[in-house]
């Protein structure tokens, strides 16, 4: 509760300085403890409309293939079984194993996807299995009895992507505020010397990075905008663009809004000035993900020059919502990633940066095991991937599920109930980048119903 | 539970706000009643008009939430609070049912705020259009009328007739006269607008070649306006933007302009973007969609509800095209997206409401759920068995999204379905009637559910005038839905959207210039409003490109452009909240979700552009597609001004900011512009453009209240 007493002081602090620069870090004096000394970024690539995980990492083993084949519908063939969602375990699917699954030893990763098996084999990523929105633990029967507290808005977009974001999925809308935003306002001893705060955007508004007293820095893969140069052209325009945006007005939206522009000016210009010597578009790919980890890496190389020790991105691509033609559409967006994470890897590399920075998935909810004659729907657990060079890779996490109808897990046309809740696998970020155990229950406030944070601080043993 | 003690503290504040003072009376008035064993307050009776009265309640002494206001007629709950307010005959009686301890209570009365004739019509027309123009501000009904923005507002209600009579301006029509010279007027489609190629306009527009088969992309015949003394480029669009085009030209120059901004606002409530279509190439499946909204603007909603979902258009992009019943043998399950999503974005929403749009809650206080995801696989198998018709000629491409779809009785689950409430319908035979029956059981099942109107009538209200409406005003739009009709008039079916429109312009806080002392009124524009707002004010002209205004991807530009909705959940959603203040009010700003240090940039950035260029690429920035500008504003009247200050800042604030410029703002303008020489038309044009592009930072033309 202290800590919780501790935002609402800095936030009150700094509006009654009158400070209209939200997206600039809120107060430098509040910093406590020893600064950090080492540099650490997370990268949250989240994928919009629910990636169909379960093609994303399919056991091979023969048993549980061939459960995965029939609760699919069959091996999918264009003309000859058009309905089905399997894919074939030659050619389609890249091995890898985990000998510690109890369902699978054996695993294949989809073909479109070879940069994370390379990742993997050289322990540099890991997944984790159907993992997902949970309040509390649940078993099938609590849930089919309703006996425990379940997320509210299950299996709709809206609800879903706000709940992985603000990791409170009890609460609909945004707020419970994000998990990134609170560990923003959390660690005040990062960033000490930076005017720009922890979170950056490249994908435009988003509820992770909102904090009780920050929100995202939003900024655009084509550049940073700066207002036009007729702002700087005579101080008599400077003074009045300042004056018009400086006035107290009488309505909310036209304070937000001033604000707002404010804020936008200043920190443009200042990040203006630090990423203007890297410039690494010739060493990516110009799909919409290459571009905005493109930008990402520029950022991560602008480090000092932003004075920044802790940065948290915020990277999505939509289109994942494949009700239809699944297999091909899904295809090509893997194609898309897998040439992004590699050049991106490849940049981390290069600068020696690689054990500095952890990119993560994220998306709605896993979909439908089963068949809707052409794609699959909304579901619930999914499997997600973490990379980097501190990554104990090579390892699935969590456990992975049986893919039946009606197996242990199936909540209905084998929607599968999660068995690692959110909170255990964001905390497993937010601690390897600083969070004390003290504050994880801060950033994540259901995690007591999960585990002991004091004792059990990795939650999942993925960076720690 | 303690004793409770609630508190009337009376202050004097004084906050000295740009534009407004707002001063508080001392009210020795307010008095206090006690109902059984609740705390009420008796509310003054109103004040003079114009003037508006809060209500406002602190635990603390330090922070003041209004709950309560009046403005000219009977108190009323601000959102988000839905206290009961007693009807008394002489006070009316609000009463404090919560369970705090200790309330204070003030009333906080504003000075008078009112607006002359014009910049009232012209506030009204930011509301109602894509932006007023000086002609018609000053063709407007009444405007000499002193009782013009007195209850019942009859010149605005003439006005809205006016536009309600007007001829239908179709997007499908427009393209299908100026595309493929072998299009033909087809008689049996006319309510669809498919109408044959006019020659005389000749062909202006990209269109694919249909010739029955497949197609294969044809562009604007360049020919055409090389011989008329323009450039090969000035008409070669790609189709992509084609559909876009005739939206601007729309936007911009259309008369039936609330008809056009009426169709805007259901088109993002039932979306189909581009974004995830793989359709993006194509035209005239878009304009034929756009179309039900269009020629439905003042229809009823349930003839969209219907034609939206036979769309094949639709089917295509929320995949319930050729979607078929469960197959027990292949282990496939009908498609659930349009299942869930007509429910939760297009009629009911996803918690049950009361009428003024207030959720209603369980014995236990909490929001009850509308539907849960077994009602989802029970609808699922009701939108199965539409697909689209087969291939035909007369339409851009042979693949038949244009045509409502035809039903395949053999793919329809036609077993017997649960609906909401627990009733029952079907099975039903397997026939084509019997499937129509299904699927125009839920849809009426959806357009009489008890939240369809308030969940419209919110989101409606949130498109044309203030981002949290108040509940009563809420109920007021919902009653016009259930009733069909508006001040008597209209059709008297439910649904009826000319009632819905009316109520939601005509209501007296979308009217009632007191408002503006109300922190939480209005809200921010949406972006391409407020650049539509500029072309149309100082009336764009291009002298190529057949006088279409060719702007290009917007949508990267500001995050908006039509067509371009990211998801199906449109550019934002009803309830965003913003951090700051507007949150921990608990307060919506919808558009806000697309306001961030990109967007917030941008926007001036494209004024600046338009202003300054006019629609040409700038690399990163341009709002055009060519490198020379294909539209320019006509600042004709506004130079003639230029060199006295006082006048043009005068014709500005009332064309962009309808008579809110305040005072310091006025001045921080008029000391740049005054600086400028003007001495010749080229200076006199630079004060004109320097001045637009001060305008379009100003907060007072980007919110609207």
């Amino acid at each position: 509760m202290n800590t919780r007493r501790k935002f609402f002081q800095q936030a009150g602090a700094s509006a009654a300085m009158g400070s209209a620069l939200f997206s600039l870090k809120m107060t430098a004096g509040a910093a406590s403890g020893e600064s950090f000394t080492d540099h650490k970024a997370l990268v949250c690539l989240f994928l919009l409309g629910g990636n169909d995980s379960f093609n994303m990492l399919v056991p091979t083993d023969p048993t549980a293939y061939g459960e995965y084949t029939t609760v699919r519908g069959g091996l999918y063939d264009s003309t000859s079984n058009p309905t089905g969602l399997a894919l074939n375990s030659t050619g389609e699917l890249l091995p890898i194993s985990d000998a510690a699954q109890p369902y699978s030893s054996g695993f294949g990763i989809h073909h479109k996807l070879p940069i994370l098996q390379t990742l993997y084999n050289a322990g540099n990523c890991a997944f984790v299995s159907n993992v997902g929105t949970l309040i509390e633990p649940t078993t099938l029967a609590q849930y089919q009895a309703k006996s425990t507290a379940l997320p509210v808005g299950l299996f709709s977009h809206a609800d879903e992507q706000v709940h992985w974001q603000t990791v409170v999925p009890q609460i609909r809308g945004t707020s419970p505020k994000g998990w990134a935003g609170r560990m923003a306002d959390c660690l005040t001893q990062a960033n000490l010397n930076s005017t720009v705060g922890m979170n950056i955007s490249v994908s435009g508004n988003n509820t992770m990075q909102v904090g009780p007293a920050s929100i995202p820095y939003i900024t655009d893969p084509s550049g940073v905008v700066l207002l036009k140069t007729k702002y700087n052209e005579t101080a008599s325009i400077t003074n009045a663009v300042d004056s018009i945006l400086a006035q107290q007005y009488g309505n909310l939206y036209q304070t937000k809004l001033a604000t707002s522009n404010r804020s936008a000016i200043d920190t443009a210009a200042a990040f203006s000035n630090a990423i203007s010597p890297y410039d690494f578009s010739t060493d990516f790919s110009t799909t919409q993900t290459g571009k905005k980890l493109r930008n990402v890496a520029e950022l991560l190389a602008a480090k000092d020059n932003l004075s920044m020790n802790r940065q948290v991105f915020f990277v999505s691509r939509g289109g994942w919502d494949h009700h239809n033609e699944v297999i091909n559409a899904q295809e090509n967006l893997f194609t898309e990633v897998n040439e992004a994470i590699t050049d991106f890897w490849n940049k981390l590399v290069e600068l020696g940066i690689q054990n500095d920075v952890v990119l993560f998935t994220a998306t709605d909810f896993g979909r439908t095991l089963t068949s809707n004659g052409r794609g699959s729907d909304h579901a619930w657990g999914g499997n997600a991937f973490v990379i980097g060079g501190d990554v104990a890779g090579g390892k699935i996490y969590g456990e992975y599920p049986v893919l039946a109808s009606g197996g242990p897990l199936d909540v209905g046309r084998a929607r599968l109930l999660p068995t690692t809740s959110i909170d255990e696998y964001c905390a497993e970020m937010a601690s390897w980048f600083g969070v004390p155990p003290a504050e994880l229950s801060t950033v994540f406030p259901n995690i007591g119903n999960f585990l002991d944070p004091f004792s059990t601080p990795h939650p999942l043993g993925i960076l720690g | 539970m303690s004793h409770r003690s609630k508190l009337l503290f009376s202050v004097l504040c004084c906050a000295l706000l740009s534009g407004f003072n707002t001063t508080a009376t001392a009210d020795s008035s307010l008095g206090t009643t006690t109902s059984n064993g609740l705390f009420g307050v008796i509310l003054p009776e109103a004040a003079s008009t114009n003037q508006l009265q809060t209500l406002e309640w602190s635990t603390n002494l330090v922070d003041w939430e209004p709950v309560a206001r009046e403005y000219g007629f009977d108190w009323a709950n601000t959102f988000p609070h839905a206290l009961p307010i007693s009807t008394g005959s002489v006070n009316q009686v609000l009463t404090d049912p919560t369970d705090e301890p200790t309330r204070y209570y003030r009333t906080v009365s504003s000075t008078t705020h009112s607006l002359n004739n014009s910049n009232a019509v012209s506030r009204f027309l930011q509301q109602a259009t894509f932006g007023p123009s000086f002609s018609m501000i000053t063709n407007f009904p009444g405007l000499g009328n002193p009782d013009l923005n007195n209850p019942p507002y009859t010149n605005y209600l003439e006005w809205i007739d006016a536009q309600i009579a007007s001829p239908t301006r179709s997007h499908r029509a427009f393209w299908r006269e100026r595309s493929n010279p072998a299009f033909t007027n087809n008689p049996a489609n006319a309510h669809l607008y498919e109408v044959g190629h006019n020659s005389a306009i000749g062909q202006q527009l990209t269109y694919y070649w249909n010739d029955g088969s497949g197609s294969s992309p044809y562009k604007a015949d360049t020919n055409d306006a090389i011989n008329v003394g323009r450039k090969y480029n000035d008409v070669l669009f790609d189709n992509e933007n084609t559909k876009k085009i005739v939206w601007y030209q729309m936007a911009i120059t259309a008369d039936d302009q609330l008809r056009q901004r009426m169709a805007w606002a259901l088109s993002q409530i039932m979306v189909v973007g581009e974004n995830g279509s793989n359709q993006t190439g194509y035209s005239e499946r878009w304009l034929t969609y756009y179309d039900i909204f269009v020629r439905h603007a003042f229809g009823n909603f349930r003839d969209i509800l219907g034609e939206v979902t036979y769309s094949p258009h639709m089917g295509r992009y929320l995949t319930f095209d050729s979607n078929k019943k469960a197959d027990p043998g292949a282990g496939t399950f009908p498609d659930e997206n349009y299942a869930r999503e007509i429910m939760q974005l297009f009629t009911i929403g996803l918690w049950e409401l009361n009428q003024d749009g207030t959720p209603k809650l369980d014995a236990g206080g909490n929001l009850i759920p509308t539907y849960d995801n077994d009602n989802i696989t029970e609808f699922a198998k009701i939108f199965t068995g539409l697909k689209r018709q087969a291939k035909r000629d007369n339409t851009e491409n042979a693949d038949n999204y244009i045509d409502p779809s035809a039903i395949r009785a053999d793919w329809h689950d036609l077993t017997a379905k649960t609906l909401l409430d627990g009733s029952t319908q079907g099975p039903f035979p397997e026939t084509e009637a019997g499937v129509r029956a299904d699927i125009d059981g839920l849809l009426d099942h959806l357009h009489n559910h008890p939240n369809t109107p308030p969940f419209i009538a919110r989101n409606l209200i949130q498109r044309f005038t203030v981002s949290n409406p108040s509940p009563q005003y809420i109920f007021d739009v919902a009653q016009a839905f259930i009733d069909g009709s508006y001040a008597g008039a209209g059709s008297g079916m439910r649904g009826d959207l000319g009632a819905v429109i009316k109520a939601i312009l005509l209501h007296p806080e979308a009217r009632e210039t007191a408002l503006a002392n109300d922190t939480a009124h209005g809200k921010l524009r949406e972006p391409l409003v407020r650049l539509m707002n500029f072309a149309r004010a100082f009336e764009i002209t291009s002298s190529q490109t057949y006088g279409f205004f060719p702007f290009h991807k917007l949508e990267e530009v500001f995050a908006q452009s039509p067509y371009d909705y990211p998801s199906v959940f449109s550019f934002y959603l009803p309830d965003y909240q913003p951090i700051g203040e507007i949150l921990d009010r608990n307060l919506h700003a919808p558009e806000f979700q697309i306001h961030n240090d990109v967007t917030a940039l941008s926007l001036p950035n494209a004024i600046w552009w338009l202003v300054y260029e006019g629609i040409e690429q700038d690399g990163t920035t341009g709002i055009g597609q060519r490198w020379y500008s294909q539209g320019n504003l006509d600042l004709t009247v506004e130079t003639a001004m230029a060199a006295d200050s006082v006048a043009l800042l005068d014709h500005l604030d009332l064309l962009l900011t309808a008579g809110r410029l305040s005072p310091v703002n006025r001045a921080t303008i008029a000391t740049v512009i005054d600086a400028m020489p003007d001495g010749t038309e080229a200076e006199r044009k630079a004060r004109v453009q320097r001045a637009l592009w001060l305008f379009a930072l100003l907060p007072e033309f980007n919110v609207l209240y």
